[in-house]
């Protein structure tokens, strides 16, 4: 009775445990996270206030002059960028809550909405133009200026780049 | 002694075992609608994505649980994965997600071609009915995407027909404001005046119609007049329709106001 009891007590413990391991992993990862990779991260960028990320539009975090702006800025950062002809490609990235950018992912769809590889073509000088861009409202929480995700979308026809938004 | 210490243990061991035993519940045995709204309330979160993938498997005709499943993923800019589960949701049952994937399409790929297709299979599956997808009007919507097809014409019969299908009174105000903008890329700058002055008739804020009406008093050859409806849209650019999301097609911002204006001045 005794064993059964202590054996009991120390499963229950173990499956309660790791049950709980598992959702606090399950809460804290979200979609569209974007976890440091040393192989194509800077060290050099750093997350502020207790490392929260908030999603742009959660937090309202936009461009002075809005997508005009940006657009105006990145238009012409595509001449020298080889890419797949058609499709659209979505830069991803994080602010920080001094208005510095890392952390860039890309993703890109074809008309028929499925992935592209993108990982072969080196979209560095896109990712630097982007960096470039400074005049950044970033979303306030408790008078405190936050980290956020923040993307910007190319839309590409047959070679060009027509849209930016 | 030994008792207290076994009826410690009993105490901690059903703990346990309830503890446990509710979460299995939650995830895998309470009514699935219960679930959903869980899961929907944690909109992407790991544990929501969980959630939605036990439900697909144990019901792979709710709809719902595809379609929520979706959403973070394609507010996200992850399209390729939203749009698979989005699919799904439409294979399973088509006229209650056609209008959001149409929606989706138009406002956040700027994928006009294939918006118009969803919002046409959606009106010939519910022929008795006005679509509003996403809350809007599906003749406006198609009008918009037109507008992005640069097919203005057809934009124009498309936000007409919103018109008669809502009456005047009810039309969304930026309705006036894109046939204004129709009218004024095919040059029909009299037609443009009409329809952003209805716009300002509806809502005397509308910072787009004073944009629009500045823009086409300066094609006209009319500095005088065109300053003064620039000037009158920069007064309300509080006003302009914006997303937090994406930026609309006809949005407006104060910078370009600002460069007409200083044009004009030299």
């Amino acid at each position: 009775m005794k064993t059964k009891l202590n054996l009991w007590l120390i499963c229950s413990f173990i499956c309660a445990a790791l049950l709980t391991f598992w959702i606090h992993g399950k809460l804290t990862h979200h979609v569209g996270d974007i976890t440091f990779d040393r192989n194509q991260d800077s060290t050099e960028f750093k997350l502020c206030n207790d490392e929260n990320i908030y999603q742009y539009y959660s937090i309202n975090t936009h461009y002075e002059g809005g997508k005009r702006a940006i657009k105006e800025k990145l238009q012409n950062q595509f001449s020298n960028i080889l890419l797949p002809e058609t499709g659209l490609l979505t830069i991803r990235f994080i602010l920080n809550c001094e208005g510095k950018t890392g952390r860039f992912r890309a993703k890109m769809i074809n008309n028929s909405l499925k992935d592209i590889d993108v990982s072969k073509y080196d979209l560095s000088p896109l990712f630097l133009s982007i960096s470039e861009l400074k005049d950044w409202n970033l979303g306030i929480i408790r008078n405190e200026p936050q980290n956020s995700f923040y993307q910007i979308s190319f839309k590409l026809h047959e070679g060009q780049l027509t849209d930016i938004f | 002694m030994n008792l207290v210490v076994k009826i410690i243990k009993i105490v901690f061991a059903l703990v346990f075992t309830a503890y446990s035993l509710l979460i299995v519940y939650q995830l895998f045995l309470a009514p699935k609608e219960q679930r959903f709204h869980l899961a929907a309330n944690m909109q992407g979160v790991g544990l929501s994505q969980t959630m939605f993938s036990i439900l697909n498997w144990q019901h792979p005709n709710y709809s719902d649980a595809f379609f929520e499943r979706s959403v973070p993923f394609n507010k996200r800019g992850e399209y390729a994965i939203g749009f698979k589960y989005l699919d799904k949701a439409i294979e399973i049952e088509p006229e209650k997600h056609l209008d959001y994937r149409g929606y989706m399409k138009l406002r956040f790929l700027r994928d006009y071609q294939g918006a118009l297709m969803d919002f046409d299979r959606l009106d010939n599956l519910t022929p008795d009915i006005v679509d509003a997808p996403w809350g809007e009007d599906i003749d406006f919507l198609r009008g918009e995407s037109y507008y992005g097809l640069k097919d203005y014409a057809k934009a124009i019969e498309c936000f007409q027909r919103s018109v008669n299908n809502q009456g005047v009174d009810w039309a969304d105000v930026q309705t006036f404001v894109y046939d204004g903008l129709c009218n004024y890329e095919l040059a029909n700058y009299k037609e443009a005046i009409s329809s952003y002055e209805e716009a300002l008739k509806q809502y005397e804020q509308t910072c787009e119609a004073y944009f629009g009406l500045g823009k086409t008093y300066l094609q006209l050859g009319d500095s005088l007049t065109a300053s003064a409806y620039l000037k009158k849209a920069k007064e309300n650019i509080r006003f302009k329709r914006e997303d937090y999301y994406k930026e609309y097609l006809n949005e407006i911002y104060l910078e370009e106001i600002d460069d007409l204006l200083r044009k004009l001045e030299k």
